[in-house]
């Protein structure tokens, strides 16, 4: 049974995922304000594809196993690999509570890096989510990261961080309908991010840092 | 012979910014690292400035301290969503196991800040002298319920002019009988003090008797019920 709310639920920031500490690679590419909008579309039409295939294929019941491989080849840096398996840990502590007698069980004991794009399509899945909502969920959490990220980063009104959010609106629904039309046999996208990858590669090692990500 | 807990026994160190949470944390380590097996998370705010002065400190090898990051909201971080510091001391474990202790070191907050059960067994909240004699009588969940607090710095409050004993008392007051301990840390008796505190509380816990004492909210604790009483006694006494 498929429940909008519970969409609502794995979207709100208020939903303890540990989401807070992270910016979605905004801390590190040390942007203008005018800049973020761009910086937004251009990791939804990466990065963010890509998270969004890879959670509507789990969502869609393809093997969670093979696409933790399939996502951590597409996700080269170390530090973002590692970031993202730590959020997917964290969204599966949410998981298991919330769906206990779902496929999460075995998968949580199964797997051995748990990235989130799996865990959330997982828990799509177990919410009873059609494969374009977990897309269209982890798109909007790409881009929430880094707007709710941007009032602490940069001196910009935090109504137009939302209205910047708001503004890819369009792009999320296309991109997520893109990644829903995947089918099992079809290759997952694989752009290549060399300026964020790089990016991520430095900040890790940055000693004055607020987020994690 | 009682079986090897689960897992480590977590203590929250949390207090307002510059009180000596990572020198009392130092300092535990120091005091208690020949006898357990001890690990560290720090929270810092901007930084990972506090796991690398543990480091600095020669107390622990430095891959029993990790730092994590909170996203500018230290107080998320132990209490509305404690998932970043869950997995760092999971983490530890996993990785320099098995441990007897995490101490996990919140980023100085304000003094409403204060663990979550769902993340700490027992915590320290910490205050000191020079940040004003008066704190401990503003209240809040960390000063009132704390499982411990400690009043740091008392070798400096004849410099800054900080009435321990007035510190002390307030906290009583407030505290309904858990204990409040004034202390310098290079002070070595007070740094026992406060180490063999922790002994007790990780014996409790190994004994399965330790149920995290949630401080509470953030949100000021008042009895509206009992203060509404007590006013009404109050004028009855003095207008009759």
């Amino acid at each position: 049974m498929a429940s909008s709310a519970l969409e609502l639920l794995l979207a709100d920031g208020r939903t303890p995922t540990g989401g807070f500490a992270h910016s979605g690679g905004l801390e590190a590419a040390g942007l203008t304000a005018p800049e973020v909008p761009h910086f937004l579309r251009a990791r939804l039409r990466t990065v963010g594809l890509i998270d969004a295939s890879v959670a509507a294929r789990a969502a869609a019941g393809d093997d969670p196993l093979e696409l933790d491989d399939a996502w951590a080849a597409r996700t080269p840096v170390p530090a973002l690999r590692d970031a993202g398996r730590r959020l997917g840990r964290a969204l599966l502590r949410l998981g298991l509570r919330l769906w206990p007698d779902s496929p999460l069980d075995s998968y949580a004991a199964a797997s051995a890096t748990t990235p989130r794009p799996v865990v959330l399509g997982l828990a799509g899945r177990a919410a009873g989510m059609e494969p374009i909502a977990a897309a269209r969920l982890s798109l909007y959490d790409d881009a929430a990261t880094v707007t709710s990220a941007a009032p602490k980063l940069l001196a910009v009104d935090a109504l137009d961080t939302a209205a910047w959010l708001a503004g890819v609106a369009p792009l999320i629904d296309a991109l997520a309908a893109r990644a829903a039309a995947l089918g099992p046999t079809d290759p997952l996208p694989a752009p290549s991010t060399p300026l964020l990858d790089r990016r991520a590669h430095a900040h890790h090692t940055e000693d004055r840092r607020l987020f994690v990500s | 012979m009682s079986a090897e807990p689960e897992r480590a026994l977590r203590v929250g160190i949390a207090g307002p910014v510059g009180t000596g949470k990572s020198s009392l944390a130092a300092a535990l380590c120091g005091a208690l690292s020949d006898e357990l097996r001890l690990g560290v998370v720090t929270n810092d705010i901007y930084t990972d400035e506090d796991a690398r002065f543990l480091r600095s400190q020669g107390v622990l090898a430095p891959e029993r301290i990790v730092a994590v990051q909170t996203g500018c909201c230290p107080h998320t971080a132990i209490r509305d969503d404690v998932s970043e510091n869950l997995l760092a001391v999971e983490t530890l474990e996993a990785a320099e196991g098995p441990l007897d202790i995490v101490f996990v070191e919140s980023g100085g907050d304000n003094l409403t800040a204060t663990f979550s059960p769902a993340l700490a067994d027992t915590q320290i909240f910490v205050l000191d002298c020079a940040g004003g004699d008066d704190v401990p009588r503003k209240g809040g969940p960390g000063v009132e319920r704390a499982d411990l607090l400690v009043i740091n710095k008392i070798d400096i409050a004849p410099l800054v002019g900080a009435s321990v004993e007035r510190m002390v008392s307030d906290a009583n007051d407030r505290r309904e009988g858990r204990p409040t301990f004034p202390t310098s840390l290079r002070a070595p008796d007070d740094v026992v003090r406060v180490a063999d505190w922790v002994r007790g509380e990780l014996a409790r816990h190994r004994a399965g008797e330790l149920v995290p004492a949630d401080p509470g909210p953030m949100a000021p604790h008042v009895h509206a019920a009992d203060d509404h009483h007590h006013d009404h006694e109050h004028s009855h006494a003095h207008t009759h």
